[in-house]
């Protein structure tokens, strides 16, 4: 967002035009709901509350994408480092020696494959030319795990049962749907900033990163 | 903040700097780069691009300068080898690292995804009452072999390159890095057939993929081996065996029943064992 707002006032300056210099500081106003709005009279119970209301409001724009800029107008990184924390707990395989054939990924492996995960997918569509910011796309990134992040609660619910093949099945639809819904949300968030040719080139690292991540979430099994 | 704002932000501003960014874009870009097009730097980007220092994000840029049909239309020349040569043809003196990027990280996870796979498969056949359970570390695996053999083996074969051959024929290392990279394109298809358990279909993959790439390997690289006087195909040996090794050491490693573990093992097994991915453990 700051990348566009300062390149039109360079092409203002450029006409010799001085009114819309203050751009940037007019928008900031604006997301916090008043011009001259002051946070520091506030109740600290309102300031935490709006916080998460914010996060929250991301939560639900993910799972019904339809307003296109609604997740890339504030990022933070609250959600997803929730979302990550949670998968890595579930996901994470048991520390006990005794039980040495556990397979399963490490509390900071799972940690590291979203985190570098989502960042290295980032590098790759800003280097490809994309217009956003580092931040804004790792924020789409991570609260679009929600969907995942879902499926693997339906997942672990369903591990408590009795292994079958129906119920596998139901585990791989399940994870089949999160992992389409979560790249067809960041797709919706993050395709319009991609210049025209390079389109698949930026969507395909998105689709391998929540294939990946739901690839963790079918294959973990209950220890 | 991220170092990206700073290079981003700067061509809009002084001439000088816009000319600097222009470097990264030649004529292909121009056309989804308008802004940038009408700098006097234009016919000039080829060779200013060599100057661009290696740390700086517009480096990379350049070699990110790519459209999804180039990219596809490379991989198609990875995977079908054209006589003329793959980096003569396909290349064309314009290296990107998009593609061998992304190909070894597909590779890395098509691998290990498939390589558990057929483990599962595998301690299915041998067992009917069993207990499976999928191994992460396949991952960590894949991912050291593959990446270091796309890095280091073009990084030596530079260094020998440099060494033994006139300047004039020379092939940058960016140039071998990304036929380095999309060499390895065909072993992404191949790795998810292999998780068929049928060992001659296996091997017959093996070969199938390695001399698919090699091809693409040797016509790359041989304008510039002939140039060396004595030993040229010792070097080409040793560039084609490190690659039949790769090929040979994913499919026995990953995916090949073993059949001195399943020969071990016919005594009585407890009704609810606890298999472990067989080829993981000892054999080759």
């Amino acid at each position: 967002m700051n990348e566009s707002t300062d390149a039109r006032v360079e092409i203002y300056d450029d006409y010799g035009v001085e009114g819309e210099m203050s751009i940037p500081g007019q928008s900031r106003s604006q997301t916090l709901g008043e011009p001259d709005f002051n946070t520091l009279d506030e109740p600290i119970r309102e300031t935490v509350l709006r916080d998460l209301k914010a996060v929250g409001t991301k939560f639900y724009h993910v799972l019904i994408p339809r307003e296109k800029k609604s997740l890339l107008k504030e990022w933070d990184l609250w959600g997803p480092l929730v979302l990550c924390t949670f998968m890595a707990m579930i996901l994470q395989g048991s520390a006990d020696k005794a039980d040495s054939n556990d397979g399963g990924p490490e509390f900071a492996e799972v940690f590291v494959i979203v985190w570098i995960g989502s960042m290295v997918v980032t590098m790759n569509s800003k280097l490809l030319g994309g217009n956003i910011s580092f931040f804004q796309s790792v924020c789409v990134l991570g609260y679009c795990l929600l969907p995942t992040a879902m499926a693997l609660i339906v997942c672990r619910v369903m591990l408590l049962y009795t292994q079958t093949t129906l119920l596998f099945l139901i585990r791989f639809l399940v994870t089949v749907v999160g992992f389409g819904w979560a790249t067809y949300a960041s797709t919706a968030f993050l395709g319009d900033s991609q210049p025209v040719g390079r389109k698949g080139l930026a969507m395909y690292p998105i689709f391998l990163f929540y294939f990946v991540v739901s690839w963790l979430v079918i294959s973990h099994t209950a220890s | 903040m991220d170092p990206q704002f700073e290079f981003r932000d700067i061509p809009h501003g002084s001439m000088q700097t816009a000319a600097l960014l222009d470097i990264e874009s030649d004529s292909e870009m121009a056309t989804s780069k308008p802004n940038l097009s009408e700098s006097p730097l234009e016919e000039n980007a080829g060779a200013a691009s060599q100057k661009t220092p290696f740390w700086s994000l517009g480096f990379f840029q350049n070699l990110f300068d790519v459209d999804t049909d180039q990219v596809l239309g490379r991989l198609y020349g990875a995977v079908v080898p054209f006589p003329k040569g793959f980096l003569q043809h396909h290349i064309n003196g314009k290296p990107d690292l998009y593609g061998p990027f992304w190909i070894c990280t597909t590779l890395v996870f098509s691998i290990a995804i498939t390589g558990n796979l057929a483990s599962y498969l595998q301690a299915g056949a041998s067992s009917k009452d069993f207990h499976w359970k999928y191994d992460f570390h396949a991952v960590t695996l894949s991912a050291t072999v593959i990446y270091s053999y796309a890095w280091i083996v073009p990084l030596g074969l530079w260094g020998v390159l440099k060494w033994l051959v006139p300047e004039e024929h020379r092939l940058s290392f960016l140039d071998l890095l990304c036929v380095y990279g999309y060499s390895l394109t065909v072993y992404i298809p191949v790795s998810i057939l292999w998780v068929i358990q049928l060992s001659w279909l296996q091997w017959l993959l093996a070969i199938a993929g390695a001399s698919l790439s090699a091809v693409v390997l040797v016509t790359s690289i041989w304008p510039a081996v002939s140039q060396i006087e004595t030993r040229r195909y010792l070097l080409l040996a040793i560039v084609l065996g490190l690659h039949v090794v790769l090929a040979a050491g994913f499919m026995l490693y990953f995916f090949h029943a073993s059949s001195t573990t399943a020969d071990v093992k016919p005594q009585p097994q407890p009704s609810s064992t606890t298999i472990v991915p067989s080829n993981h453990t000892a054999h080759v």
